[in-house]
């Protein structure tokens, strides 16, 4: 889906989103693309900024010593992560289960970017956790079914 | 129809890989050990329930087991409550 609105101030002159309901599961140590959470803009201006917006709804399996990455991608590179981590620096995470629940969780990422390019530009989010599976728009037990998203508005100052 | 990812998380549990969608055609096998093939799996299908539901009827013998050794011990049900949820 990709919209233009014009204006002046700071504007919104192009959106693009991708909405994903494909479940999604790995065991990866290391990151590996989340299917479907990735979305192309072409900003149309070098000084023009990129809000990034993920909603992703997952979980792990019910071990508590699991740790998940969650991680924000532009292009190549990692962007908006943590720098205090013992386990993992990412953008976002689930958090570790403390019991056998299967409930889904929500992990969420709000990031303004600069990429300074007019240049098709590729958001994505990549994910991997130390041990058991990783589960994005599912539960570990297929119980319940849910949507991830991830959405790019260019912002203008005009 | 068979859960991939959950037979995959119980019989093979140190192997890496990644499955997008439901079917065995979204499987990418990440690791070094050789790739099951699609009947394999679907042959753990039916012990993978048991195991399942075997993991999750012993998770709740335990969670009664330690409800009535801490109620024996004279905590009320709403202190074990706030302990074990």
């Amino acid at each position: 889906m990709s919209v233009s609105l014009y204006g002046s101030g700071q504007t919104v002159v192009q959106i693009v989103q991708s909405v994903t309901s494909t479940p999604f599961s790995t065991t990866s140590t290391s990151l590996v693309d989340i299917t479907g959470l990735t979305a192309t803009i072409t900003p149309l201006s070098t000084s023009n900024k990129i809000l990034v917006q993920v909603v992703m709804t997952g979980g792990s399996t019910d071990t508590v010593s699991i740790q998940t990455n969650l991680q924000l991608v532009r292009g190549s590179t990692s962007i908006g992560v943590g720098s205090s981590g013992t386990v993992y620096n990412g953008t976002t995470a689930f958090s570790n289960r403390s019991t056998g629940t299967q409930n889904l969780q929500t992990a969420g990422v709000i990031y303004l970017d600069s990429p300074a390019t007019t240049s098709a530009t590729t958001y994505k989010m990549q994910g991997q956790l130390n041990t058991g599976t990783l589960y994005v728009n599912r539960d570990s037990a297929a119980g319940n079914g849910s949507v991830s998203s991830i959405t790019l508005m260019e912002i203008a100052y005009v | 129809m068979s859960d991939y990812s959950l037979i995959l998380s119980i019989n093979y549990p140190t192997a890496q890989w990644s499955l997008s969608g439901i079917s065995y055609t979204g499987l990418t096998w990440l690791d070094s050990s050789p790739k099951p093939t699609q009947a394999e799996l679907d042959a753990l299908w039916e012990s993978t329930q048991v195991a399942v539901a075997a993991k999750e009827q012993a998770a709740k013998d335990a969670k009664a087991s330690a409800l009535a050794k801490l109620t024996a011990l004279g905590l009320s049900e709403d202190e074990v409550k706030a302990l074990i949820g």
